[in-house]
């Protein structure tokens, strides 16, 4: 039988949609948490089994997969190989091939907000984010909309990796959840993702670990 | 008429490791490219086929794959699909996940970067460009060559994506290709690959066209 064990902070992070994956393909892994302080940032077990090499394959870093003995870094690549594995991947070339895009469109929107706080504090950085939230957001949003299928599943006719991803962006990602509710209500293929999603992941949103983010 | 096509603008940019993929492996493909003015960036043809839709997969942008009629949008998502059709993907499911990491770990490289360059002009970008290679690029190379195997190839014991994928970020990428040479030829693994990755893009590199970017 295979073991699964994810290394990651106790934060949902860069580690959270591979819990999902975990969540709703009802598999079985060990979910270890190194602790962190924040916003200190104080982390000295993951210093000391960084600088002992344990997370080398990722460049020192967090996430890690040990799959059946085997390290694989990489939380994005983590998640491919899981969604191949359990089933979340479409069903042919096509279908995996638009559901990675979907992956990469959100990226691309995540990393958008990132440009826009770089560089920020206090203030300024809470004004960054709510004119993103409110000036580019919704344009981003259209876009997505626009590459999605119209039938409550992302891609094809099953659940996928892109539908997690969705449902990642628009619920569990931003601070402004009623700006983004609204932005949602808005969107029916994303109102229609969002509803698909939910039930597959509400056992895990109630009971995971609570964190800063 | 080819089963491929690559539309991407004329220039390397986000399409070149796509062009690196058919060029070793021999596909043939039309590879479309949308001209633009210098330095203002004009694209007419492009802002007209946007607007008319043809890229809603890749939310209005570009590079996009068609593949017998199908669609496909997102740079990483267009190599990793050809990059599994060309047998460039590894052996398994492990060295799948291997070669995947190195993709990302070099996109992370080039992420930080582009953030030290980030939001800076004229000297300043020059000296921030500058900086990172003489200061950050040789810790990420160092850490880099961890997941690289020893046998002259990235991954395993053929030709993949991450193979091309390193080749580009060390020899295709930076502006000043002495500095970046020289700290390739300090470091033996990656050295190997690049020098093995070379020749099956030989020709291609001879003969592409020579663009602003």
């Amino acid at each position: 039988m295979a073991t699964y064990k994810l290394q990651y902070f106790n934060l949902k992070g860069l580690g959270e949609i591979a819990r999902y994956i975990f969540a709703v393909s009802g598999q079985s892994y060990e979910d270890d948490r190194y602790p962190i302080a924040i916003p200190s940032y104080a982390k000295p077990e993951f210093e000391r089994d960084s600088a002992a090499g344990e997370f080398d394959i990722n460049m020192g870093r967090l996430p890690i997969l040990t799959y059946n003995g085997t390290k694989i870094g990489q939380s994005k690549t983590i998640e491919r190989f899981l969604a191949k594995k359990f089933g979340l991947f479409g069903s042919n070339e096509i279908e995996e091939a638009r559901i990675d895009a979907v992956t990469e469109h959100v990226r691309d929107i995540r990393q958008k907000f990132a440009d826009s706080r770089v560089g920020k504090t206090g203030d300024e950085l809470t004004a960054a984010k709510a004119a993103f939230v409110s000036n580019d957001l919704p344009k981003w949003l259209d876009k997505l909309e626009h590459s999605l299928e119209k039938n409550g599943f992302a891609v094809g006719s099953k659940l996928s990796l892109a539908d997690l991803y969705v449902f990642n962006l628009l619920c569990d990602y931003f601070d402004e959840a009623a700006t983004i509710n609204a932005l949602i209500a808005e969107r029916p293929t994303l109102a229609a993702i969002v509803a698909t999603v939910e039930p597959a992941l509400k056992s895990w949103l109630e009971t995971r670990p609570q964190t800063p983010f | 008429m080819s089963i491929y096509k690559l539309q991407y603008f004329n220039g390397r940019g986000a399409a070149e490791i796509i062009r690196y993929l058919f060029a070793a492996s021999g596909q043939s493909y039309e590879d479309f490219r949308y001209n633009f003015s210098f330095p203002n960036f004009e694209k007419p043809e492009f802002d007209a086929d946007s607007a008319a839709g043809e890229f809603r997969a890749n939310m209005d942008r570009l590079p996009v794959l068609t593949y017998n009629g199908s669609k496909l949008g997102q740079t990483k998502t267009i190599e990793r699909f050809l990059a599994k059709k060309f047998d460039l993907f590894g052996a398994n499911e492990i060295e799948a996940a291997q070669i995947d990491a190195i993709t990302e770990h070099v996109r992370d490289i080039k992420q930080k970067y582009n953030d030290a360059k980030a939001n800076k002009s004229g000297d300043e970008q020059n000296a921030a460009k500058a900086a990172f290679v003489s200061e950050e690029l040789p810790k990420w190379l160092d850490k880099l060559q961890y997941s690289v195997g020893t046998d002259g190839f990235a991954v395993g014991s053929k030709l993949s994506l991450a193979d091309l994928t390193l080749f580009h970020l060390l020899r295709d990428y930076f502006d000043d290709k002495d500095a970046v040479n020289a700290l390739v030829a300090d470091r033996t693994t990656l050295l190997t690959v690049v020098r093995h990755a070379e020749e099956p893009l030989k020709h291609w590199l001879e003969t592409r066209p020579v663009t602003v970017f």
